[in-house]
């Protein structure tokens, strides 16, 4: 490989890294488009919010093992809790994409775990307060 | 002359078949890093496409492996068809750009590799509206460069031992 192109490639890392942390500060749902309750107790584990088409439709903990059904523009989609970790159990969708993705945690690089025909995101609410891409 | 053609013609046959076969078996065999990060094994034989037989045969290999591919797994004119061919036009593209800069093979199959999900990222955050999705692009460079490290380095070998066959 060329120099110039070994440079080239430290700003794509740099520019990746930058990226992480922009994306990270600014919010991913705004505050006030959420139709659930912002919980305001501590939480055993974390808080995880699912959004749907730029809406948070339900925060769960994951400190308590549980199962949540949410609703999608294809259908059902379920999320079982367990030991702090969370992943999608069923969902009603042609992909089965997010079911794949497995489980996650809270220390899971915040990548988030997404259904693109359901239009479903669920991601930490740490990370869903400190980001804003939805209107 | 005709034989020529011929040979070149079967060439890109074979390039193409193996592009769909990778494409197939990835999909099937190697399951995703959390479920979205792939390697792009495919990327190997556009590699090759280029280097062995030109760009006009590269763009027709890497358009067969996402129409037929597709059309094979059952997912033509889907989500993920889009997705893919959003990929490979943009990838295509900058590999076309990079070999016009006569770039190295690794660094070129890091550009495409980076430009492949960048062209994804993009379908699904201007076609399907999922703003959110540019959350994945840094996750998704990141990966791109061991990634397209990887191919690259495979398909230098490849093109070592296929050079000898070389048409013209």
């Amino acid at each position: 490989m060329k120099k110039k192109e070994i440079y080239a490639l430290i700003v794509l890392v740099c520019i990746a890294l930058v990226m992480l942390v922009v994306l990270n500060k600014n919010r991913l749902f705004s505050s006030n488009s959420s139709t659930q309750e912002i919980p305001t107790e501590e939480a055993k584990g974390d808080w995880i919010a699912v959004g749907h088409r730029g809406h948070v439709i339900l925060y769960f903990d994951s400190g308590i093992d549980a199962k949540h059904t949410v609703e999608g523009l294809v259908g059902k989609m379920e999320i079982e809790v367990k030991n702090k970790e969370w992943h999608i159990s069923y969902v009603d969708c042609p992909n089965h994409t997010c079911e794949k993705m497995g489980w996650m945690n809270i220390d899971s690089w915040g990548v988030p775990i997404t259904c693109l025909p359901n239009d479903i995101i669920i991601v930490p609410k740490t990370m869903a307060d400190t980001m804003e891409l939805l209107p | 002359m005709n034989i020529k053609k011929n040979k070149q013609f079967t060439y890109l046959a074979l390039l193409s078949a193996m592009a769909i076969t990778l494409n197939l078996l990835e999909t099937a065999m190697i399951p995703p890093l959390m479920g979205v990060f792939r390697v792009g094994l495919a990327n190997i034989i556009a590699l090759l496409a280029l280097k062995i037989l030109g760009m006009k045969e590269m763009i027709i290999v890497n358009l067969m492996r996402v129409l037929i591919g597709n059309l094979i797994s059952g997912r033509f004119l889907g989500s993920s068809f889009w997705i893919s061919l959003a990929g490979v036009c943009l990838s295509t593209l900058v590999l076309i750009l990079m070999e016009k800069m006569q770039s190295s093979l690794l660094f070129t199959s890091i550009a495409s590799s980076v430009a492949h999900s960048i062209g994804q990222v993009l379908v699904v955050m201007f076609f399907y509206q999922q703003p959110w999705m540019l959350s994945f692009l840094p996750y998704f460079l990141l990966v791109s460069i061991p990634t397209g490290l990887l191919t690259g380095y495979v398909s230098s070998i490849a093109i070592r031992r296929v050079k000898p066959l070389r048409i013209g």
